[in-house]
């Protein structure tokens, strides 16, 4: 399977996977975390 | 490189998920997250750039139509002073003093500014020499109007031009941090498939070839005739 044809290179695609498209909160949350 | 990733724990066994612990649904969508997150910030900051370039050089272009039709003023002015008193003192010498060459915007103000000056002084005297040379012209208080509120706009447009620096939408550095975060999760990531590569050679390591390939998400194609943005050196997945 060619790159142009793999569902898992479409952006798109990805976000439909895994539950749409993480916050710029949740992404704070999360080095927030880190940095803590 | 978020897609490699979870093309293969879609399929992977329970086993190579064991040794994949940080790999999961939750840390994919915090890579993919941060990763657009860079990428939206650099475009929105290159598109930024171009609009202040397209604003500056408006400015600018208007600014030298004011000034060319400026200079021409300067010169109509001149030639009136000196039709009317140029060979008259204290006139000739003030006229002649009063006269820069120089076509950069503050010469040009201040060329005008004292050819209206004296233009004016020419319209209060009473000489009989001055006022039958002044009748010959259409010099008049209105008529002297024009070039001054030019001179005020061509200096207010220079003043302008020199000190208008439009505040970005994007503080300085915000793009760095967003690049910052997703490099740090990618770097998570690649680690973690390192890990399970080493203890089970089925699962694979993950190998960005150029950070511009693996930062930059694939996008829906824009319309046809829109420019592709897609500037050098780009983190972006």
């Amino acid at each position: 399977m060619s790159e142009s044809e793999d569902p898992f290179f479409d952006t798109d695609v990805l976000l439909e996977k895994l539950g749409g498209r993480a916050s710029d909160a949740e992404l704070d949350a999360y080095f927030e975390a880190i940095d803590a | 490189m978020v897609g490699d990733a979870l093309s293969f724990v879609s399929n992977a066994t329970a086993e190579q998920l064991a040794l994949l612990p940080t790999v999961t649904d939750v840390s994919l969508r915090l890579t993919l997250g941060a990763i657009l997150a860079a990428s939206d910030a650099y475009d929105a900051k290159a598109e930024e750039q171009t609009h202040a370039r397209a604003a500056r050089s408006e400015r600018r272009a208007t600014a030298d139509s004011a000034l060319d039709s400026l200079v021409a003023w300067r010169d109509v002015l001149f030639g009136t002073n000196r039709n009317i008193a140029g060979f008259v003192e204290p006139y000739a010498t003030r006229i002649r003093q009063g006269y820069e060459k120089a076509e950069d915007a503050a010469s040009v103000c201040a060329t005008v500014r004292a050819q209206i000056a004296i233009a004016r002084d020419l319209l209060k005297d009473k000489s009989p020499g001055i006022v039958t040379r002044r009748k010959t012209t259409r010099l008049s208080s209105s008529w002297l109007d024009a070039p001054a509120a030019l001179a005020d706009r061509v200096e207010k447009q220079a003043s302008s031009a020199a000190t208008m620096h439009p505040a970005p939408h994007l503080p300085e550095g915000k793009v760095d941090v967003l690049d910052g975060r997703a490099l740090v999760l990618l770097d998570e990531l690649i680690a973690a498939f390192d890990r399970g590569h080493e203890a089970m050679p089925t699962i694979p390591r993950l190998s960005p070839y150029g950070l511009s390939t693996v930062l930059r998400p694939r996008r829906a194609k824009k319309p046809a005739g829109t420019a592709p943005n897609v500037p050098p050196n780009t983190p972006t997945a």
